[in-house]
């Protein structure tokens, strides 16, 4: 049993030890015990949002891609406000809400009944569900099927599952038809550009994956030996691999142009034949319905060489 | 025979009014338009478990009880931790340019938040969110990574500094490479590093308490140490002083409570170089008046200056450190214009 001279003998040895001063210990000892009381009390009450099966009628979207979703499936009238960067459809009600630096308080002053986003930062869904409301995390998917997935959830969450059924059959029916064209093709080397700094796509990022469903080889995929899916490659390798086509995204026409005056570029095969195309960058970068445009715009390129 | 507690009154009362303000502040201001009065009678009617109609709507008492209060609170420990973790490198190095990443910490911490990041490892370990379990561990071992090689160079707070140096520079460029081969994470990391004071609810305000008080009461009981360290090793030791012990005890305080802060804030740069100097022009240089001091404008300041940010481009937010540099700076660079030469 522990008596009180045997604390005494323990905390005046520790105080010879350190040649501390007893008011000074004694300070230190009560606050390493509250310390201790702190963390064994310590108790998170995590408040999950009710999931209520009502249909949401006041959803804001932080995220460009899944807002084109939810206008494609019928639940554009459910919303109220999406983010600074969803500019499509045109009539969606753009705010300056940002999806890289949500600021919960904006979003809780527009009293939302649902929060739909790909990006859980700043303790987004944390802080949202502390006050009641609800929320929906769907990060970027890897690949076509995830994004059929992901609208089908988006059905379900705003009860319009028979619209969203319509759409991942038109999706699905489409990309068959594409994947049925460019089976009669060859398969083409390519090359996707991120930026000038020749950061690529591989197979193993979500626009790399649907290269692959579309037959096409992907030259970024031996340097991306990680499977990250965004490798950064060199010149060099570009070069020997020779792809058959080149993609970029952007809307100034200049870059083509720099591509094809880049020193020793001008013997690859995409370059000769002038199979360089530059895609709308919203369409190469969202994961939505648009998608099929971006697969459908390649696949028509191709087809007119 | 000294008086225990030395700080002046007026500058006590200065820095007790300048938290009072930067709460006031903190608590009315945000994206959401909720009158100051109504909050402050909400807040007094809680505070004495009044039973008061406010006229607050539900969701706005969640906002300054759950977002508002609890980022005020953070403020205030973060900036308290780094200042006193500041004024005690500035003590122990006797060097005016100490901060309290000094030692490396805000590259270890900087590095060990990224790989959990880039790696995507997701666990609640014990409340706490796993990139801030990787940045605490991550500075931490910086520091004992400098502490180790100083040993073998000799034991001086000069090998130790330099030690420092070197290891936040190969950290730096670890953490730099991790960034480089994960280019999609980049937004991430870097909204991490920049420091932001995030929080929702009180999990990270609870777990900040207990390294603050515990550190900050150790480091003010050897605040009469660091004065004497002022003066040579030797003659400290002659004074009664045991400038040994000393380092070890204010090193490890100041890196465990800048460990803490910076896990749930990110790096922010400013605060601890030059808060203790703001003490040390206007009312005192010694560390019985600097320590408890700078806690407490230190929190006031990174408060005021969170609000600042969230004020400015709303509803975007600045990043706080920023802030604090616009603030700061030029605030400083007026003071010691004036101080003809007391650092």
């Amino acid at each position: 049993m522990l008596q009180k001279s045997t604390i005494r003998k323990v905390l005046v040895l520790s105080g010879e030890i350190w040649g501390m001063n007893s008011f000074i210990l004694r300070i230190s000892w009560v606050s390493l015990i509250s310390f201790c009381l702190l963390v064994s009390l310590h108790l998170v009450i995590n408040c999950e949002a009710a999931t209520s099966k009502n249909k949401p009628y006041r959803i804001i979207s932080l995220s460009p891609s899944l807002s084109e979703i939810l206008f494609s499936i019928g639940a554009g009238e459910q919303v109220i406000a999406v983010d600074n960067y969803s500019n499509y459809p045109t009539n969606a009600p753009k705010t300056n809400l940002s999806a890289y630096e949500p600021n919960l308080e904006a979003i809780a002053s527009l009293e939302p009944d649902l929060v739909i986003f790909s990006y859980d930062i700043g303790h987004l869904s944390k802080g949202l569900n502390l006050a009641g409301i609800r929320t929906l995390l769907l990060p970027a998917p890897k690949d076509f099927d995830e994004i059929l997935q992901q609208i089908k959830i988006l059905g379900q969450i705003t009860i319009n599952t028979k619209k969203a059924e319509k759409l991942i059959f038109f999706m699905q029916d489409k990309m068959g038809k594409l994947i049925l064209k460019r089976k009669k093709q060859q398969p083409q080397k390519i090359y996707h550009e991120i930026d000038e700094n020749y950061y690529s796509a591989s197979t193993f990022s979500f626009i790399g994956s649907i290269y692959a469903k579309l037959n096409f080889i992907n030259i970024a995929d031996p340097a991306d030996k990680g499977e990250h899916g965004y490798p950064k490659l060199s010149p060099e390798h570009i070069i020997a691999s020779n792809p058959d086509l080149i993609i970029t995204t952007g809307e100034n026409k200049e870059r083509i142009l720099k591509i094809k005056k880049r020193p020793g570029w001008k013997h690859i095969n995409a370059i000769r034949n002038n199979m360089l195309l530059q895609i709308n960058p919203d369409i190469a970068s969202r994961w939505g319905p648009r998608i099929i445009n971006f697969a459908s715009d390649i696949v028509n390129f191709v087809e007119l060489d | 025979m000294d008086r225990v507690f030395i700080v002046p009154r007026r500058a006590l009362a200065v820095c007790i009014s300048l938290v009072a303000f930067s709460g006031f502040a903190s608590v009315s201001f945000g994206a959401a338009n909720i009158e100051p009065m109504e909050i402050l009678k909400f807040l007094f009617n809680l505070a004495l478990k009044q039973d008061h109609q406010s006229q607050l709507s539900e969701i706005n008492k969640i906002i300054i009880l759950e977002w508002r209060l609890p980022r005020f609170f953070l403020g205030l420990l973060v900036g308290a931790s780094l200042a006193v973790a500041g004024a005690g490198f500035q003590g122990i190095f006797r060097n005016p340019l100490a901060d309290p990443f000094l030692l490396g910490s805000a590259a270890g911490a900087g590095l060990g938040a990224t790989l959990i990041i880039v790696s995507s490892i997701d666990f609640s370990f014990f409340f706490i969110g796993s990139v801030q379990m990787g940045a605490f561990l991550g500075a931490l071992g910086a520091v004992l990574c400098a502490a180790a090689i100083s040993t073998s160079a000799g034991q001086t707070p000069a090998s130790l500094l330099l030690a420092g140096v070197a290891t936040a520079a190969f950290l730096t460029a670890c953490q730099t490479y991790v960034m480089q081969r994960n280019f999609q994470s980049i937004q991430e990391i870097y909204g991490w590093l920049i420091g932001r004071l995030l929080t929702s609810g009180w999990v990270e305000v609870l777990t900040l308490t207990p390294y603050f008080v515990i550190s900050f009461v150790i480091i003010y009981a050897f605040s009469k140490e660091l004065d004497l360290l002022r003066l040579s090793e030797d003659e400290a030791k002659s004074l009664g002083g045991n400038p040994k012990r000393t380092y070890v005890v204010v090193i490890i305080c100041a890196s465990l409570m800048t460990a803490a802060a910076v896990s749930l804030s990110g790096l922010i740069a400013f605060v601890g170089l030059v808060i203790p100097h703001i003490i040390r022009l206007t009312v005192s240089s010694s560390y019985r008046v600097i320590i408890p001091l700078a806690a407490l404008s230190g929190g006031a300041f990174l408060s005021i200056a969170d609000t600042f940010s969230r004020i400015i481009v709303a509803p975007a937010e600045l990043p706080i450190g920023v802030i604090t540099a616009f603030i700061g700076a030029p605030f400083f660079a007026f003071l010691l214009r004036l101080s003809k030469g007391i650092i």
